[in-house]
């Protein structure tokens, strides 16, 4: 056999390492596949190895688990009877430009029980980001953390979604999620409806609903730094935001 | 009812199930099933299957009839499936879900507990070597090492040989066919 080059030296190897994660029962690390054609061989080889005799039965207690957490959910209110059954195809930048659009256009007058979808135009301008950036965690998933109807405009409120704890900040213009997580030493921060600012319980900081820091910890010179923003999409009424 | 009864007892169903709860009833396994043959993994397919049905959970339309619901809940799997790939690797996501089409073999209803001849009718496809290394890696459960001990080969060559089996699988058996439908892609239910 003779010695592999190298870029198909790398893919021996990710390959390698993707099978014996497999094979080893454990939640294969990420990577990114150079190709299509390596991201096959990595298919090729989840379905081998799912596609041994009987090894797709479930674990009854993951089953009963789920159908558990499924009963506690409770049953959203079905104004409209119509959902479409396809699956919204948007990335999540234009998502998040129509988050905008949805907002403003709410902030309009214009009538609410619509799927982001609907907009024709994307809102103009850039995307938002904030001066702490995005956390933006590679390997996230989209998380639904409250319904629109919950977050009128001017009002905050808290979630918690996987390991984020944040808040939803509605502006009127627009819907922002801000990290709930004091920058100075971590504790969480809770939002004062009189001050209109988050308070840290330890050490007296506030943060801007923006996330700007608006004063520091007692005895601590520096500034610091500004709460990280959580990138939310809204969909039929239901708020989501980006976390791992 | 006598003695020794002939049938086993039906799981008691309570007569509050939710229209969620019972389409999972019927259907929640068999999208684990799915699931874990694209991702061969537990964890993936449990953390999948719970994302499929939590989303049910709040989009739902329980004012359509079942079929109807089933059908959602299909479109959602597959784009749940597709977003998982494209981890993997950054495409649009209708490519990940063009790129993949499971085998021929394996496509059938997951409706039975057991298909016992799935893996070793695909393997007896393959060359001699390239199915050696796939049956101890794969079956067997072997590590690189043991393959290499058992093959005469080294680590490295193992990998490489590994390498080669899987795309020589991937092209007998897992290769997108033109002309085909979608609908043996579904979750089987």
């Amino acid at each position: 056999m003779s010695p592999a080059s190298s870029p198909l030296r790398g893919a021996i190897e990710r390959l390698s390492g993707y099978v014996d994660d497999l094979l080893a029962e454990r939640r294969p690390r990420r990577f990114l596949a150079r190709s299509a054609d390596e991201l096959r061989l990595l298919q090729a080889a989840a379905h081998l190895r799912g596609a041994r005799p009987s090894a797709d039965r479930p674990d009854p207690d993951f089953l009963a688990d789920l159908r558990q957490r499924l009963a506690a959910v409770p049953l959203p209110e079905r104004a409209s009877a119509h959902i479409s059954p396809t699956v919204e195809r948007v990335s999540r930048r234009r998502l998040l430009t129509r988050v905008t659009a949805l907002i403003a256009g709410l902030a309009a007058g214009v009538a609410a029980g619509f799927g982001v979808g609907r907009f024709s135009s994307p809102a103009p301008g850039p995307s938002q980001t904030s001066p702490a950036g995005v956390v933006p965690p590679a390997n996230g998933r989209w998380y639904r953390v409250a319904a629109l109807d919950d977050v009128p405009a001017g009002k905050v409120v808290r979630f918690s979604a996987g390991t984020l704890v944040g808040h939803l900040v509605n502006t009127g213009e627009r819907l922002d999620a801000v990290s709930a997580v004091c920058t100075h030493l971590g504790c969480i921060l809770r939002w004062s409806k009189r001050e209109r600012e988050f308070q840290c319980p330890c050490h007296g900081a506030a943060f801007e609903p923006g996330g700007a820091m608006k004063y520091g910890p007692r005895s601590y010179r520096q500034p610091l730094p500004p709460l990280p923003a959580i990138e939310t999409y809204v969909e039929k009424g239901q708020i989501y935001v980006w976390t791992t | 009812m006598p003695d020794g009864q002939p049938f086993p007892r039906p799981a008691p169903q309570p007569a509050d199930a939710s229209p969620l709860e019972r389409l999972y009833d019927a259907v929640g396994e068999k999208l684990y099933r799915f699931f874990y043959r694209q991702v061969g993994s537990r964890e993936e397919a449990e953390d999948l299957t719970s994302e499929v049905f939590l989303k049910a959970a709040s989009l739902l339309d329980t004012s359509r009839d079942e079929s109807a619901q089933r059908a959602w809940l299909r479109e959602v799997a597959r784009t749940a499936l597709a977003d998982y790939w494209r981890r993997f690797y950054r495409a649009p996501r209708e490519f990940a879900e063009e790129t993949f089409r499971p085998p021929r073999s394996l496509r059938d209803g997951p409706t039975e507990a057991s298909r016992a001849d799935q893996l070793p009718d695909l393997l007896a496809r393959l060359p001699k070597n390239y199915r050696q290394v796939l049956e101890l890696r794969f079956l067997q459960g072997c590590s690189v090492r043991e393959t290499a001990a058992a093959l005469g080969l080294s680590p490295g060559n193992v990998k490489v040989l590994q390498y080669r089996a899987i795309h020589r699988a991937a092209e007998l058996g897992f290769a997108p066919e033109p002309g085909e439908g979608r609908e043996s892609d579904e979750p089987g239910f």
